[in-house]
């Protein structure tokens, strides 16, 4: 932004103006109105002219035709969309510098391996608890205290901020805004969960559409919706203890829980996928984990090499 | 084949164009990191002929900044700056598609030149780019209201909402478009 840009009021009341002129023209009380308000100084000489500038621009577009472009569908506009949010999908070893912001504004790049996680207190006092395989950016200024989700799974037990800067969590699917809260965010494949243990979080998606989520709730959104909101238990955070907690879930489900905690490739064989799995599991040592379930149910383990595993039927 | 005559087309332009003094910086860059750079953009665009054309886009655009000495994280600085590009890009192509094809659906306009054609597609580029980011109800009422020309009666009853809610998504665009131009 210019440093010789009108300020922020004088720009709104510009706005203002140009919007009561395409509603109707002026009536002589008002036209006299506007004159006083645009001879008041340069800067509201100025903010008129970039009014005027921007509708020109508008008024050069044939009607019909330009809303028939720029209203192009959702499934045309979407490599744009997920360009528009790629910024965030950089691998977090290369630092983003997000384009609008200087580098010097990332106070951290924070990242887990798979299989561990960590613990990290923010500068406001904030704490976040990252899962495994999750990487994010921090970003707080003077307004905001902001995180990027790049991929994973957080926790986020939010604190009372001097500042009163408000929280939010942004992700390539949109954003969720804490209101001194619990809370905690998964990237699925196609969406993100939220799942709120304390107060209220509000999630806003890319589209606009948004959701407030109390304490016990939780629902996944994508860049266009938010599905709605359903109980959530204390099993969706026994992550946090280093457990897997489950009650009567496929196999399958398990595996690839399993999987997001081991390096390599950890199959489960569609012969033994829909059995049904109840317990309770340690996350920081996979291979006892699976060797319990082989222990415990009809199948079989074949290790091709360490970071190979099938789960299949018995032989 | 075609591809690789890019490419190597490319290079040549590239190294051709330096000054003394960045020289060694943006070769040093453009040896270390433009194959990984092709990689990127061609994994994020899925087409190896925009890619190369957009790599060498960005270190045109490198080769025009003032000052490459605090260059600290050289890819991030190459993928911010390709990023910027490729959205461009693409947003372009897009709208040219679609401008093209409602053209097409036109019978009774005249076919215009390559010159308008292209003042009109970045004009609706421009367009597109101001409303980048805000709720899409806020942006069908501003299109309408701006490009059409419907009242702020007809756009609330077709968004099923009140003519003061129309009024204040306008205003929102409108803030929004003018500050993203100052």
């Amino acid at each position: 932004m210019n440093s010789d840009c009108p300020p922020n009021k004088i720009i709104t009341e510009a706005a203002d103006w140009l919007i009561r002129r395409q509603e109707s023209p002026l009536t002589k009380q008002e036209q006299e109105q506007f004159d006083s308000w645009h001879d008041q100084s340069k800067d509201h000489q100025k903010a008129w002219r970039m009014a005027q500038t921007l509708s020109r621009s508008f008024q050069s577009v044939p009607s019909g035709l330009g809303n028939t472009v720029l209203k192009r569908s959702q499934k045309d506009r979407r490599q744009l969309i997920k360009l528009l949010s790629g910024l965030l999908v950089v691998p977090v070893t290369g630092v983003i510098a997000f384009k609008t912001l200087p580098v010097s504004n990332w106070t951290a790049d924070l990242s887990t391996a798979t299989g561990k996680q960590k613990t990290q207190i923010l500068a406001d006092g904030s704490r976040i608890i990252m899962n495994t395989h999750t990487a994010l950016n921090i970003l707080f200024d003077d307004h905001l205290r902001q995180i990027y989700l790049i991929e994973g799974q957080i926790q986020i037990s939010t604190a009372k901020d001097s500042l009163s800067r408000p929280f939010i969590v942004t992700t390539q699917y949109g954003q969720v805004e804490a209101l001194g809260t619990v809370f905690q965010l998964n990237q699925l494949s196609d969406g993100i969960e939220v799942s709120v243990q304390q107060d209220t979080v509000e999630v806003t998606t890319l589209s606009g559409e948004k959701q407030l989520l109390q304490a016990g709730q939780k629902a996944v959104f994508s860049q266009y919706d938010i599905s709605h909101p359903k109980p959530s238990h204390t099993a969706d955070s026994a992550w946090v203890e280093g457990q897997l907690i489950v009650d009567d879930e496929k196999l399958s489900h398990v595996i690839h829980e399993i999987s997001r905690y081991r390096h390599g490739w950890l199959r489960c064989s569609p012969d033994v996928a829909n059995l049904k799995v109840s317990g309770v599991f340690q996350l920081h040592d996979t291979d006892t984990v699976l060797k319990n379930l082989a222990n415990t149910l009809p199948i079989s383990l074949v290790y091709r090499t360490p970071y190979w595993v099938t789960v299949d039927k018995p032989n | 084949m075609s591809n690789i005559a890019l490419y190597h087309e490319s290079e040549v332009n590239i190294l051709g164009n330096l000054n003394a003094k960045r020289d060694s910086i943006v070769t040093d860059l453009y040896r270390a990191h433009n194959s990984w750079l092709l990689g990127w953009l061609r994994k994020k665009l899925g087409c190896s002929f925009d890619a190369a054309d957009l790599m060498q886009d960005t270190f045109s655009k490198i080769l025009q900044k003032d000052d490459l000495s605090g260059i600290k994280e050289p890819r991030a600085y190459l993928t911010t700056v390709a990023h910027g590009l490729m959205v461009n890009h693409v947003r372009r192509r897009d709208i040219e598609r679609a401008y093209l094809d409602a053209l097409e659906n036109m019978p009774e306009v005249d076919v215009p030149s390559p010159e308008s054609v292209n003042i009109m597609v970045e004009t609706l580029a421009k367009i597109d780019e101001m409303l980048d980011g805000l709720p899409a109800r806020v942006r069908s009422a501003f299109l309408w209201c701006q490009l059409e020309g419907l009242s702020h009666a007809e756009i609330a009853s077709r968004l099923s909402v009140s003519v003061s809610s129309v009024r204040q998504y306008i205003a929102k665009a409108l803030l929004h478009c003018l500050n993203m131009n100052s």
